[in-house]
């Protein structure tokens, strides 16, 4: 066999390679003579090429130049190629499942071990007042609080407005005008607006604080700030609860205030109600009880909030991938527990906050 | 080409807002040498090799690479030089979600070749070259060694057949044994597969031992260029203190000299 021509990666990937690739198989392993002296250029890809023909074994009547030798020796001097385990191919969709239970335990465990952490440093804290790392809390309430005003105001205001228009329209029907102001009121004080701000916040703030640890993981300057004797969970976490746990309800009275007057546009626009008159009715409208009960929400889903986010963050493994999916996991699952923890929120307070 | 030049730098100026980092740079790589490039911490040696490659603008200046003006090169001609060349960057950049096998395989697959045996084969093989094993494949980029990492990225540089070699500070933060094993490595390859290589690199035995020519980049310009005697013989402040001390001395092969004599 009279091999001629180039034997390189730039023609391997054409078209042109297929009709050389099936004679190459045809008398790959025939009895002949190889002879590759004629060959212009040969690389190692080209020589791979022709190698696995052979079926990874010289053949017996060879012909190269000198330097072509070198190719085919490291090519030689390969260890065989191991098969794909078969086994593990068909137990796949099993392993998946026990994968995913164990990975449920791990995702418990770490969370347990994150809440303790937590609580923990809660408790060191309060014996080194000192070590509070204010500077930390202050950063994420801008950087959490002060800075999603814009969304969160733009977005009450829009709910407000389609809830209200909506409400004036059925309420128009039996004459219950009056009663708008009570419907906003109540319902944006007591669900609506606790809701609407964290789920924004979760969306906001949750992907960032994910990211933020995830980097940190794959730069290594989790494992730097552990090397200098600083408490990731006091310096990084802590501070996004404390910083969420009260930069949520503030944001939750913006967000109500923007609904409750965004109602009011409507008041005016399709019931003829003066601002006056919406505005001389809304403290009644808002029971205390249910106006706290908004604030206690909103804390509670800020904690969550951030508890969810450095939970999926600190499990970031240093890849970029991991950190795109652990990102979308934290965003999800911190809207699903502000939702389920809301439903809680529902059942147990069911008795508080109502109007005398 | 102007005598064989496969890469011409001409008049490469280069700033980054306020800070000028080169001042008029002309450098011709010929085909088939070894250059090496030195500079202190922070010189822009970095930056002249991104400017190589077109990953970088330089502020003014000409750069011509197989012959081809690649500030000006259309996308096809671009996409047919990227081809031609492979280049370690200083930390390796690997892909740090695949793994190493899949690392070197990725120009391989993004070329077209389809044939996954064959691929998987000239992964081997490209592993082997730079002292791998086949199971080192299997493992991700975040467990892998300083060293590994270099020697991955190697492979994946070499996974095209390039012509041209580009290395960043290739043996940097490699003990003393695995730093001369990758000279020796990337001396066989230049002689096996005719490549022309520029390399970055702090180490003088490098230096001595693999590069043909040297080029010195300080106070933002090459104060010298040329062959290990050429360079030490220029008086420049850089180049004694460089050269001159007693590492310097070492590597060029003069007896140590008692310091205190
Ligand atoms: N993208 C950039 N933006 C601003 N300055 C840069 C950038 N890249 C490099 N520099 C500056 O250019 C100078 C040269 O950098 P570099 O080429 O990395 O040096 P080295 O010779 O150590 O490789 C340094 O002072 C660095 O601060
Ligand atoms: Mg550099």
């Amino acid at each position: 066999m009279l091999l001629s021509g180039d034997f390189r990666l730039r023609h391997l990937a054409g078209r042109s390679m297929r009709g050389l690739r099936r004679q190459l198989r045809r008398y790959g392993t025939a009895d002949v003579q190889w002879d590759l002296r004629q060959v212009g250029r040969l690389d190692s890809a080209g020589a791979t090429l022709l190698w696995q023909a052979w079926a990874e074994r010289r053949p017996r009547a060879l012909v190269l130049r000198p330097e072509q030798e070198a190719l085919f020796e490291r090519l030689e001097q390969l260890p065989a190629p191991t098969a794909p385990r078969r086994a593990a191919q068909l137990a796949r969709p099993i392993i998946g499942v026990g994968e995913r239970i164990f990975g449920i335990g791990a995702d418990l465990r770490d969370w347990a071990w994150l809440v303790g952490r937590l609580l923990l440093d809660v408790l060191y804290l309060l014996v080194h007042p000192r070590q509070i790392p204010l500077k930390e809390i202050s950063a994420h309430l801008t950087k959490v609080g002060a800075r999603a005003l814009p969304i969160t105001g733009l977005v009450g205001l829009l709910i407000g407005v389609v809830l209200s228009y909506l409400s004036s329209r059925q309420l128009q029907q039996f004459g219950g005008e009056a009663f708008l102001v009570y419907l906003m009121g109540f319902g944006v004080t007591r669900e609506l607006g606790p809701l609407l701000a964290a789920i924004l916040v979760a969306g906001r703030s949750g992907s960032s604080m994910t990211a933020e640890l995830g980097v940190m993981r794959v730069t290594e300057e989790l494992d730097a700030l552990v090397a200098l004797g600083i408490s990731p969970t006091i310096r990084l976490v802590l501070p996004k609860v404390i910083g969420l746990a009260i930069a949520l309800p503030l944001l939750v009275v913006w967000t109500d205030a923007m609904a409750i007057l965004g109602g009011m546009l409507i008041a005016k626009a399709e019931l003829n109600m003066t601002f006056a008159q919406y505005l001389s009715d809304l403290p009644d409208a808002i029971p205390l009880g249910t106006f706290w009960m908004g604030m206690y929400k909103a804390a509670t889903f800020g904690m969550l909030i951030a508890m969810v986010a450095s939970h999926y963050g600190l499990r970031i493994e240093p890849n970029t991938e991991s950190l795109g999916r652990e990102t979308t996991n934290s965003v999800v699952a911190a809207i699903t527990i502000v939702i389920l923890a809301d439903a809680v929120f529902a059942i147990l307070l069911r008795d508080v906050g109502w109007y005398d | 080409m102007t005598d064989g030049c496969l890469v011409e730098m001409r008049g490469i100026v280069t700033r980054f807002g306020e800070e000028t980092v080169h001042k008029g740079i002309d450098l011709c790589l010929q085909r088939g040498e070894v250059l090496g490039l030195v500079g202190g911490s922070g010189s822009g040696k970095t930056t002249l090799l991104r400017e190589m490659i077109g990953l970088l603008r330089p502020t003014a200046g000409e750069v011509r690479v197989f012959d081809i003006d690649i500030l000006t090169a259309s996308m096809r001609e671009l996409a047919g030089l990227r081809q031609r060349w492979g280049v370690l960057f200083q930390h390796g950049a690997l892909f740090s979600a695949l793994p190493v096998a899949d690392n070197v395989a990725f120009p391989l697959r993004e070329f077209g070749i389809r044939d996954e045996r064959l691929i998987r084969r000239i992964v081997d093989l490209k592993l082997s070259l730079v002292g791998l094993t086949p199971r080192d494949g299997r493992r991700m980029p975040a467990e892998l060694s300083g060293g590994m990492i270099k020697r991955v990225a190697l492979a994946r540089a070499l996974a095209m057949e390039p012509e041209l070699l580009l290395l960043d500070e290739p043996t940097s933060g490699l003990d003393p044994v695995a730093s001369e094993r990758f000279v020796e490595l990337i001396d066989s390859l230049r002689r096996d597969l005719a490549l022309t290589v520029a390399l970055v690199t702090h180490d003088l035995d490098t230096l001595a031992d693999l590069c043909d020519r040297i080029a010195v980049l300080a106070e933002h310009r090459l104060v010298a260029i040329g062959d290990l005697a050429e360079v030490r013989a220029v008086d420049h402040p850089f180049i004694r203190s460089y050269f001159h001390g007693t590492r310097g001395r070492r590597a060029a092969g003069e007896q140590p000299v008692a310091e205190h004599g």
